[in-house]
């Protein structure tokens, strides 16, 4: 009794548990339900604690059980070699440590187990749990998870529970090896064993050699992995899932020796010399690998699954060697029923598949109707709602579907009248005991119940008069062309669904049944074939009407029959309704359509999938809202081989793979595509499946894929056999075992953009060639009467020249109808040097502007870079403009077309590059981080935007109001000083009078001048052409200085909004000029609304300049008045750093407020976050402050010096933030300049001292 | 479990050499020696990375690094680097790792902790390429490994070695940094050299 209910406990405990387990998204959902409904009566959060607790108990009830468990003596089902064991007393604590999950069903059963671990001190487990769990006991796994194992063991070793039982028996701890699963342990079964292996080691000198080789690899593979030649150690568990692949890879490498060995057993020395040799390949690569994949393992699962692809690239390699070796030892291959000997078995395989006559077919019609119908069908129904209502959709559509009569049959037979009425059917195989399978009967035979997909030796048994004929696979190919020709002649909108099937769309033309009756008629006069046709209001019932209809007639479901007609059809005539789905909805008692509508949609999803039901639902009313379309574009090529694949050898799948890709290759090159992502499909055997019934055939089989990406789109042979023995190599198979292989590419792009893809980077290349001639900007403007397309063309003609590596990008802005203006940025200045060698050019008034304007636009752009530019515009007839080019040292003249304002997203994207290019080239210095440099992208991005968006006046450059001065802001300084001097340039052309503009051109000088920047001589020419224009006007001069800074750094671009204008000098004008200024602003700044957001912050500014007025002076003096000496400590030490309160004591300003930033941004780690936080936000005191205290300075360069001291020997990059950080203050405030040239000195010393060179500023 | 019998020196360096083998690839790939088709884009420290393809070159980048891995261990080797040269066997541009690896460094290893700083590097490395110019063509490269004290002759791979003779700059180099991390295990800087603006002159 006591027994009966020990076990008895046990089991209704684990029948909860794995209830539980097995209900786990019916509780959660109910959990969820009760707990919203009864909030206080939850006991439990939510599943998660449920759970734990639950497993909490388990664990506790099962201690208790262990204790009470000898004492009880309540098991007595132990074996019989236990029970002595157990009587010795010492069995308790056996399987100390170790706790058990048991997976599945095993023998003996877990209830057993559990027992057998409370008796021996183990624990036993009823949930996974990576944590506790050591050991897996299970006696088979569902497929999936021997595929998945390392997500489903976790590392953990999976044994047979045989093991548990002989450790008892055995009273210690057996290794697993020896129980661990068989199709873990080898994937085939007839491999044999590292151990098998060495154990011949000793026989003859061969192996011997070899031996030691695989030694090598063992010894080196970790201490702890020492092989010793024997498989149980290989097979411990105990190691990580990945050590375990690699002792199973060098496994193979030595089953695959041990072949060779076998085979080369009679040969001589020498060519054991050359195996040893061959086999050092191997040993390294396992070696690296082993490397790379235990660290894989300690960084995670992550890692692991990415080094698998080095391992499969290291396995291909090891293979390769294999079969160098191999050929090298000339060892005879036996081929016992590989029809690989055909060595172009895979071109007579395509060249005698239906379905590959059926898939290339498409391509086929594609070229030949291409454009034909593809275009009427567009926007067809634009105005037609597909209203979800039966009557009205048939009401206005009407659809023939058009389906030949046993195709196959009937195309072959028509030259034979007198087959026409006996039964036939169409085959590649006529051997009447064959396997083969019939593709096509006619009429008659499919009166002896012959159907297609049938083998032909039961065809024959039903039908013994049979006549079976082979394809003939051009006939078809007439036939349906014919076919289409007619079905193009009498409707536009057709779409092609086969070689022998079609639906048009007659809507809007006269009566359907008479043109269907003619299309009829004519395909048979033409092709002496039958046709059958359905006609209906939608697809979906055409084609059931057709099905009515045959063979050879036609039927019509008028829109009021719909429902009579559907109410009786059986599912099963549904499309998309297979035995499967029809098994399902029969055992739901759902027979016909009519009772499948009394099921509500909602049911149906929930039954049979969101998509199935859906379908469901509406095929079963007659809805189908799918419409007349032209073929579709392909979405990938491929080629697979399911049929009469056996390999012997890596050599054998090597060559069917370079067939395979020959194949895909070519049909990539058929459909003008190339593919950028590869996936092989292997089928192999199903473990247990015997020889399949259909004759070579791929019988019950498993499919394993796996895809590749690769950077470039390819459609080379080379590259897809790289790739699919790769993949192939990746999935460890045995090739005796797979019987069939496909290879598909995906990711298709058209050739012709693959060819302009093809050159790296385009971009980068452009950018880079940039670099080497800065700011050689000019402007072009196109005049383009198209919109899209031809702009793109532009751009894609420009990315070709860029290839070449002319580098120039037409821009446009904006798609109006207009004008369209493009930036061009020429970067060649050798090459237009070179090509104007080559004979001097007309002058561009010589062209004549209507010839130009005739030619292509390649040629165009051609001669428009060689006038640099100008011919555009002068086609344009904007004469001005050109003009405008001759103006010496103006290097950007930016012109805003007369935009619609619709965003054209060309635009956006030529900024964006635009922007990136001045960043690299103009900003290499002051570009901190690349986080940055995208926020800062992003900003452009809206500026591009807000340019577009705008509404512009028909000025030749945006209002600077336009621009966003927020945007402006985050712009990198030296961009912004384009900007800007790009304004003031044009401006100083345009209008010469404007005080306005006269001010900002002091403006840009100054903060110009300010920034050493040798490189940018250009600029200051122009600036020195901008103060020279208005050099008659010098009053203003002396009196910007003072606010250019604190302008700079506000809204450098914004020129001609009012912020810009310093109230003291607008004070200090003349009324009737203060007057002019003041109305004229408001002019320039147009009131789009999404600028007026920016508009207030500027007032702000406005405000604060203001006050500021008064202020600096007094500030100044303070500085001037107090300053602390400053002696040399340790700044840096302490947290916060001493210097920080230093600085607070301070009485500068300045100091004080840089302490603050410190204390208040809690930048506490570095002073370049300290200097990004002033950057952002630069208290206005730096700016206004022009009387520095030297002290100060000193002060704060000590405080950096120190810092780069302290630094620079292991941060260099902290430093050269530091120091960039400060080179952009630097152009905003004196104080930081100064400091910027003191510290610059020591930073160099300290560089050039440790890395012995000068820090790139 | 296998871990804990590594010493974590062991660990660091063979971390370090497996990261210098990613970089190497990553940086000849970035510089554009080669046409882009000659890598694939794999996966380390889950950063997306470039890996050569062609096997001699993958084996040239890896045998080195390997035989790098002694001496690092051994605490020889002071900064490794990548030298493009042009066709006159000037170096135009070094990428320079500068290794500092700490020997006494005997408390827990935290992987984590140093793959973090390191996968910086290769995410700095994919976005530095902007900041610097093309290389002009028929460029060579080599690595370089600056040794503090000379490697004996000895069977570690020692005579693979050889001295080197790369031409020198006259003038001290600018330097660009790119990527710096410091922790206590393990110091990494890795910046580049071009040369002076009077050496271009030159």
């Amino acid at each position: 009794m006591s027994h009966g209910r020990a076990s008895l406990r046990p089991n209704s405990k684990r029948k909860r548990a794995s209830d539980g387990n097995r209900t786990l998204g019916m509780v959660w959902g109910a959990n969820s339900v009760s707990s919203s409904k009864s909030k206080g009566s939850a006991a439990f959060k939510d599943f998660g604690s449920y759970m734990s607790e639950k497993e909490r108990k388990l664990r506790l009830q099962f201690q208790s059980e262990a204790e009470n468990s000898l004492p009880n003596d309540a098991i007595t089902d132990l074996p019989s070699t236990s029970e002595n064991v157990s009587g010795t007393g010492n069995s308790n604590g056996l399987f100390g440590g170790i706790s058990i999950f048991v997976d599945g069903f095993t023998i003996p059963s877990n209830q057993e187990l559990r027992n057998y671990m409370i008796r021996y001190g183990g624990r036993y487990e009823n949930y996974f749990s990576r944590e506790r769990v050591t050991h897996i006991i299970c006696s088979n796994l569902p497929n999936s998870k021997i595929k998945n194992l390392r997500s489903f063991s976790r590392g953990l070793p999976v044994v047979k529970p045989q093991w548990i039982v002989d450790c008892i028996g055995a009273n210690k701890i057996l290794h697993v090896g020896p129980y661990q699963l068989e199709c873990l342990a080898n994937e085939c079964p007839q491999q044999q064993r590292l151990s098998t292996f060495f154990s011949v080691k000793s026989n003859s000198l061969t192996e011997s050699n070899i031996g030691t080789e695989f030694k090598v690899v063992s010894t080196c593979s970790g201490p702890e992995s020492s092989l010793n030649g024997e498989t149980s150690e290989r097979k411990n568990d105990c190691y990580s899932k990945s050590q375990e692949e690699i002792l199973q890879e060098s496994h193979t490498v030595s089953t695959s020796a041990q072949n060779i060995l076998a085979k080369g057993a009679n040969l001589n020395e020498e060519n054991v010399q050359i195996l040893n040799h061959e086999f050092q390949i191997p040993c390294l690569l396992n070696l690296k690998e082993y490397d790379i994949s235990n660290h894989g393992d300690a960084c995670g699962e992550n890692e692991i699954s990415e080094y698998d692809i080095f391992r499969s690239e290291n396995n291909e390699d090891i293979s390769n060697s294999m079969e160098a070796t191999e050929s090298r030892l000339s060892i005879t291959k036996y081929r016992s029923h590989s029809t690989l000997e055909d060595a172009n078995f895979v071109e007579n395989y395509f060249k005698n598949s239906r379905l590959h006559f059926i898939g290339t077919w498409r391509n086929r019609y594609r070229k030949r109707f291409a454009g034909k119908s593809s275009e009427e069908i567009q926007g067809q129904y634009t105005g037609v709602d597909s209203s979800s209502n039966t009557t009205s959709v048939a009401d206005s559509r009407v659809i023939i579907h058009v389906d030949m009569d046993c195709f196959f049959v009937s195309v072959v037979i028509r030259k034979h009248p007198e087959l026409n009425d006996k039964p036939v059917a169409v085959c590649h195989s006529d051997n009447p005991k064959g396997t083969a399978e019939i593709s096509s009967a006619n009429y008659p035979a499919r009166g002896h119940g012959i159907r297609a997909g049938m083998f032909v030796r039961d065809a024959k048994a039903l039908c013994p008069h049979l006549c079976i004929l082979p394809y003939d696979f051009s006939a078809y190919e007439e036939v349906a062309d014919h076919l289409y020709d007619i079905l193009h002649k009498h409707c536009n909108r057709v779409q092609a669904l086969s070689c022998d099937e079609a639906y048009l769309d007659v809507t809007g033309l006269h009566d359907p049944d008479h043109i269907a009756l003619a299309i009829r008629q004519e395909i048979f006069d033409v092709t002496k074939c039958t046709a059958s046709a359905g006609i209906a209001g939608n697809l979906l019932l055409s084609r059931m009407a057709t099905k009515r209809a045959k063979p050879n007639g036609q039927f019509h479901i008028r829109s009021k029959e719909v429902n009579e007609f559907l109410a009786y059809l059986p599912i099963s005539e549904l499309p998309g309704v297979g035995p499967t789905l029809q098994e399902k909805l029969n055992n739901q008692n759902v027979h016909n359509c009519s009772q499948l509508r009394s099921i509500s949609k909602d049911v149906l999803q929930r039954d049979f999938g969101s998509k199935t039901g859906d379908m469901l639902w509406h095929y079963s009313r007659g809805i189908d809202h799918r419409q007349v379309q032209s073929a579709m574009e392909h979405k990938s090529i491929g080629a697979e081989v399911n049929w009469g694949v056996r390999f012997n050898n890596s050599e054998d799948v090597h060559h069917f793979l370079m067939k395979l890709c020959n194949e895909v290759s070519l049909r990539l090159q058929g459909a003008c595509m190339r593919g950028r992502m590869i996936t092989l499909k292997v089928k192999k055997r199903k473990k247990g499946a015997g020889e399949p019934a259909k004759y070579m055939g791929c019988g019950i089989c498993d499919n394993i894929s796996h895809s590749v990406t690769v950077p470039s789109a390819t459609d080379s042979t080379d590259v897809l056999l790289r790739i699919s023995r790769q993949l192939f190599a990746s999935f460890h198979l045995d090739v005796k075992e797979v019987r069939g292989i496909g290879l598909q590419v995906l990711k298709l792009e058209a050739v012709e953009s693959c060819h302009q893809g093809s050159g790296k980077n385009v971009l980068k290349s452009w950018l880079a060639s940039m670099s080497k001639t800065p700011n050689s900007c000019e402007l072009v403007s196109i005049s383009n009467e198209e919109n899209g397309a031809a702009v793109c063309n532009l751009l894609q003609k420009n990315q070709l020249l860029l290839d070449m590596k002319d580098s120039n990008l037409m821009r446009d802005n904006g798609s109006g109808k207009g004008l369209q203006n493009a930036e061009r940025y020429d970067a060649k200045v050798k090459w237009k040097g070179k090509s104007l060698e080559g004979g001097p050019l007309p002058h561009i008034s010589q062209l004549d502007p209507t010839v130009l304007a005739c030619l292509p636009q390649e040629i165009l752009s051609e001669i428009n870079d060689f006038y640099n530019g100008k011919v555009l515009d002068y086609i344009s007839g904007n004469g001005k403009v050109s003009e405008r080019y001759s103006v010496p040292n103006m290097d950007v003249a930016y012109r805003q077309s007369t935009g619609t304002g619709s965003t054209s997203r060309h635009l956006g994207d030529s900024v964006l590059e635009e922007h990136k290019r001045k960043n690299t080239e103009g900003d290499l210095k002051t570009m901190d981080c690349d986080k940055r440099q995208k926020t800062e992208l992003k900003d452009h991005e809206e500026l591009a935007q807000d340019v577009v968006a705008s509404t512009t006046y028909s000025v030749d450059v945006p209002t600077p109001s336009q621009l966003d001065p927020s945007v402006l802001l985050a712009l990198p300084l030296s961009l912004r000083l384009e900007i800007q001097q790009h304004y003031s340039a044009t401006n100083a052309v345009k209008k010469k009078n404007s005080p306005v503009n006269v001010q900002r051109k002091e403006t840009s000088s100054r903060s110009q001048f300010s920034v050493s920047n040798p490189g940018k001589g250009i600029h200051k020419k122009v600036l020195g052409k901008a103060s020279s224009s208005n050099s008659h006007n010098p009053e203003f001069m002396g009196k910007s200085i003072d606010i250019v800074d604190r302008q700079t750094s506000n809204d450098d671009a914004v020129s001609l909004s009012l912020s810009q204008v310093d109230i003291k000098i607008l004070q200090e004008l003349p009324t009737d000029i203060q007057r002019y200024i003041k109305d004229s602003l408001p002019a320039h700044r147009p009131v789009v609304a999404p600028h007026e957001n920016a508009l207030p912050c500027k007032r702000e500014d406005y405000d604060i300049l203001n006050i500021e007025i008064n202020e600096p002076t007094n500030s100044c003096v303070k500085v001037g008045l107090k300053g602390d000496t400053c002696c040399e400590r340790s700044f840096c030490k302490g947290n916060p750093p001493e210097w920080v309160n230093d600085f607070r004591l301070s009485s500068c300003v300045l100091l004080q407020l840089i302490s603050e930033c410190y204390c208040k941004d809690d930048c506490s780690k570095s002073l370049s976050s300290l200097l990004l936080c002033l950057i952002s936000s630069l208290p206005e005191e730096f700016v206004s402050c022009t009387d520095i205290k030297e002290q100060s300075v000193t002060k704060c360069s000590d405080l950096l010096k120190q810092y780069i001291r302290e630094k620079v020997k292991y941060d260099i990059e902290e430093v050269h933030f530091c120091v960039r950080l400060l080179k952009r203050l630097n152009v905003k405030s004196e104080f930081w300049l100064a400091i910027y040239n003191t510290i610059i000195p020591t930073l160099q010393a300290n560089v050039g001292e440790t890395y012995g060179g000068n820090l790139k500023l | 479990m296998d871990r804990s019998k590594r010493s974590p020196q062991g660990e660091i360096v063979r971390t370090l050499t497996e990261f210098l083998e990613v970089a190497i690839n990553f940086v000849v790939y970035v510089r554009g020696i080669y046409p882009a088709e000659a890598f694939e884009r794999r996966r380390y420290m889950n950063i997306p990375v470039q890996c050569a393809r062609p096997p001699i070159l993958r084996d040239y980048i890896h045998s080195i690094v390997q035989s790098l891995q002694t001496y690092i261990d051994k605490d020889m080797v002071e900064r490794v680097a990548i030298i493009f040269s042009d066709k006159n066997q000037i170096p135009v541009e070094k990428f320079v790792f500068r290794l500092n690896v700490n020997k006494s460094f005997k408390s827990d290893f935290l992987a984590n902790d140093v793959e973090y700083a390191l996968r910086a590097f290769l995410i700095k490395l994919s976005v530095f390429e902007s900041r610097l110019q093309p290389l002009p063509d028929d460029c060579a490269w080599e690595i370089v490994g600056y040794f503090k004290q000379l490697p004996g002759n000895s069977s570690d791979g020692g005579q693979l070695w050889i001295p080197t003779d790369t031409k020198h700059w006259q003038q001290p180099p600018l330097i660009t940094p790119v990527k710096s991390m410091s922790s206590e295990p393990l110091d990494v800087q890795l910046y580049v050299e071009h040369p002076s603006e009077s050496e271009r002159k030159l």
